[in-house]
């Protein structure tokens, strides 16, 4: 096991840095110049203009630049923000708690709406409550999040007076991005969810078991759903990467902090650092998450350690 | 600054009625971010927005236009304007205790062109400026390389606004981002959470209010809170929900139905400034032809453009700069109208022969007009291109639209890659014509200016140096209406509207004001 984890844990290196090569790449490809950005389109003089570029390093050659931020970014410096000159871990740490709080309230929400919802659509194959449950989960993953943001809001903040409709702050600040976060990620896990649980459903095993007298929800609970929560875990891995991208979405409708706004404009202001740090951030946690989520396999199917075992031989 | 601005409509007089209370929060919701609160080195109008209520000018300007004394009393310059005296007022501080005086002056001054500082807005205001000198502890001397008339206008503006030279020093770099007293203005800094808010509270210090301001001392609000809220729909409706008190700029769809509500009042602004205008890459066949611009210009119904636009929010502009700037050429208007007819005949006279796709061709190629634009926009400008689109197809004219971001359009421009261009800057004086059609002022690979219609006429270039050097007001009137008579008569832009700046507030936040420039000012609001 201590093997596996290292060997995913030395995998996510090279991509790490390939996601930072390509960032810094497809940056300078784009046509665009950070310098007038920087200087917020004042007419600047030939003079202002070079000596920003001097300063900014970006008279250079391009892979001395991409050296000298990968020297940096290992030693933890992300170099500093084009605009207001504030150092990029900053900036990121001031936004990140924000940000954190909302993709962990997105993806509990999503994991409970879509592993209970695709347990019970499972459970009423046919019925009523299947039927209304999967048209919920097609609505809910077509909707864009920011129409479903808006909705929300004009709902439950402008006509209802119940939540805040914008800002960053406690629960109450929390609960309507979450949701319309969450709804998109949510129909996608209680699809798969459903399946695999009407999968595992129709095991001979679950025959056996019901022969043997074990009641519906005890079966459900200590064989189905384990077997059922594999896919759902992997998902759930996959959509911490699309919470993550729907938050610069949701946090910008929101008016929340967060390093999605954060990204928003920096991209719009050609802000190198501050894109180059925002990036390959978002990249060692996908990157990590999806560890996280191969090594839990180990723990939630035992199947899974032995080959990783035999694998090693 | 003193009392509403003259062009602002909306129930601002009514509102206005009633004893000042004194205390509480106003909460103000922003498009977006400042990129900083320090007067020398920002340029986003947001960030003015902020530092407006922070830092007081040497001078302001009237609802009517005229400049009146603040933090200086009076001030002059010698005929060709290359060298100005102001005289302080006697007895300020800043909002940490250091003297208002000449040294501070300068000191503001100084830094604004020092090139390590890097300042935005108030670097170009003062680029011409040589030196500045403490002539006695409450008169300063400015001597600038030539004439520079436009010194007195810089002074009104937020982006010269007074900062205290020990606040600075003391901060250093960080001063941007946390300018700890370092103000004159009626407010002072408590706090910026980033993408968040800014909290300012009440300086009770103040006693400097501009002439002609409707009260004395300290302001009515107790604290200040701007939140930045970009999406515009809930922006405006946290406003009509009551959860906060006043919002920035309102979607033109929503303005009619808004301006009916009794809960909130709506204050639209005509903005002292350049209009909107649609650039012409004149260096660039076959736009570099006057008769070809004139085609476009004719083709446009902007009446109806408004209209479906902006619900007649925004105002036709008739010249380059607004009404309400010194020195506006209103011979100008009504000088020209829609007329498809008389385009397609300036075309046909150009060689461009209607072809059977429905675009007019010459020599094998079709009519293009390359507009590029910025995504995402904040005043419907895409609308705009894509209305734009469709009229001039009527004449044959095929508008490639090429939305990019902000920092791609920079770039596109630098190259002259575009054939027209929208664009307007935020600057109350005439001057801001030179930006817009000096030669000096043609990006290039190297240079970043406005003059993004390329226009390289040396008659322009030396009747604008002119106008910057001199102070007789009847020269500088016939300066700027050739100027003016020149740029339309040249298509060098059409100019399309007025830019209006639009602000929505509660109906228990009484006494907002709007400077000349359109900025709102919080010195004598009050909550009911």
């Amino acid at each position: 096991m201590g093997l596996y984890a290292l060997r995913r844990v030395l995998v996510g290196i090279p991509l790490v840095v390939g996601v930072s090569v390509m960032v810094f790449v497809i940056l300078h490809l784009v046509p665009g110049n950070p310098v007038a950005a920087a200087l917020a389109g004042s007419p600047a003089t030939p003079t202002a203009v070079r000596n920003l570029e001097v300063q900014y390093g970006l008279n250079r050659p391009l892979w001395t630049q991409y050296w000298d931020f990968a020297v940096h970014a290992v030693h933890g410096d992300l170099g500093q923000s084009y605009t207001d000159g504030q150092s990029v871990t900053s900036l990121i740490g001031s936004q990140l708690g924000a940000t954190v709080q909302l993709t962990v309230a997105a993806l509990i929400l999503t994991a409970v709406l879509g592993i209970a919802g695709g347990v019970a659509a499972a459970v009423r194959q046919g019925g009523r409550l299947d039927q209304l449950l999967r048209f919920l989960s097609i609505w809910g993953s077509s909707m864009p999040q920011f129409w479903t943001g808006i909705m929300l809001i004009i709902l439950l903040s402008f006509t209802v007076h119940l939540f805040p409709a914008s800002g960053t702050g406690g629960i109450s600040y929390l609960v309507l991005p979450a949701v319309s976060l969450a709804l998109l990620s949510s129909g996608i896990v209680l699809r798969v969810v459903r399946n695999a649980t009407l999968e595992t459903l129709s095991q001979p095993y679950v025959t056996a078991l019901e022969a043997k007298g074990l009641s519906r929800r005890a079966i459900i609970r200590r064989h189905v759903l384990r077997n059922a929560l594999i896919p759902a875990v992997t998902v759930l891995g996959v959509q911490v990467g699309s919470l993550l991208s729907g938050a610069v979405i949701v946090e910008n409708v929101f008016g929340r902090q967060g390093i999605g706004s954060l990204l928003v404009t920096a991209i719009e202001q050609k802000n190198y650092p501050l894109v180059q740090g925002l990036m390959l951030f978002i990249a060692v946690t996908y990157v990590v998450v999806n560890m996280i989520v191969d090594i839990s396999y180990g723990y939630l199917d035992p199947r899974v350690r032995t080959t990783m075992s035999e694998g090693r031989r | 600054m003193a009392a509403c601005a003259g062009s602002s409509t909306g129930s601002s007089s009514g509102a206005a009625a009633g004893t000042p209370k004194t205390g509480g929060t106003f909460t103000v919701e922003l498009a977006s971010s400042p990129d900083g609160l320090d007067p020398g080195a920002i340029g986003t109008h947001a960030a003015e927005e902020v530092t407006n209520q922070m830092y007081a000018e040497l001078v302001s300007q009237s609802p009517a236009g005229a400049y009146v004394p603040w933090l200086a009393t009076s001030w002059s310059s010698n005929s060709d304007a290359s060298v100005w005296t102001l005289n302080l007022r006697h007895g300020v501080t800043f909002q940490d205790g250091t003297p208002f005086n000449a040294a501070a002056v300068c000191f503001n001054f100084d830094r604004a062109i020092s090139p390590s500082e890097q300042s935005k807005g108030a670097g170009i205001l003062l680029a011409p400026m040589k030196s500045c000198t403490a002539v006695s502890t409450y008169q300063v001397k400015v001597t600038f390389k030539q004439g520079y008339e436009p010194f007195l206008n810089a002074l009104t503006t937020p982006l010269l606004g007074m900062v205290s030279p020990t606040a600075v020093k003391k901060q250093g770099a960080n001063f941007n981002l946390n300018p700890v007293k370092g103000g004159s203005g009626p407010f002072e800094f408590v706090k910026w959470i980033q993408n968040d808010e800014i909290e300012l509270k009440a300086w009770p210090g103040y006693k400097t209010p501009p002439a002609g301001a409707s009260h004395k001392g300290a302001a009515y609000l107790s604290n200040i809170t701007f939140k930045i809220v970009p999406e515009t729909s809930v922006r405006i409706g946290s406003v009509v929900s009551k959860q906060f008190d006043a919002a920035e700029t309102i979607l033109p769809a929503e303005y009619a139905s808004l301006k009916k509500n009794p809960a909130v009042n709506v204050y639209n602004v005509a903005e002292a400034a350049a209009t909107y205008q649609l650039a012409f890459n004149t260096a660039k066949a076959p736009w570099n032809s006057l008769q070809m611009r004139q085609a476009v210009q004719d083709a446009i119904n902007v009446p109806q453009l408004l209209q479906a636009i902006y619900f007649g929010v925004e105002k036709q502009a008739w010249s380059t700069i607004a009404p309400n700037v010194q020195y506006y050429d209103s011979s100008l208007e009504n000088s020209w109208k829609h007329d498809s007819a008389k385009a397609g005949q300036l075309l046909d006279s150009q060689g461009w022969k209607m072809g059977p796709g429905g675009y007019r061709e010459k020599d094998g190629q079709t009519l293009t007009l390359q507009d590029v634009d910025t995504s995402p926009d904040a005043n419907s400008d895409q609308q705009v291109d894509v209305f734009l689109q469709q009229q001039l197809k009527s004449v044959g004219i095929n508008v490639v639209i090429k939305d990019m971001t902000q920092a791609q359009e920079d770039s596109a421009i630098q190259a002259g890659n575009y054939d027209v261009v929208g664009t307007s800057l935020g600057l109350s004086s005439p001057n801001v014509m030179n930006f817009l059609f000096n030669s000096a002022f043609i990006p290039s690979a190297t240079s970043f200016g406005f003059n993004w219609a390329q226009v390289n006429n040396p008659q322009l270039d030396s009747l604008l140096s002119q106008g910057q050097g001199t102070t007789n007001q009847a020269q500088l009137q016939s300066i700027y209406a050739r100027a003016q008579q020149m740029v339309a008569s040249n298509v060098w832009t059409i100019p399309l509207y007025v830019t209006a700046y639009t602000f929505v507030a509660g109906s228990n936040v009484h006494g907002i004001s709007f400077e000349f420039a359109a900025y709102p000012d919080f010195y004598s609001t009050w909550l009911s």
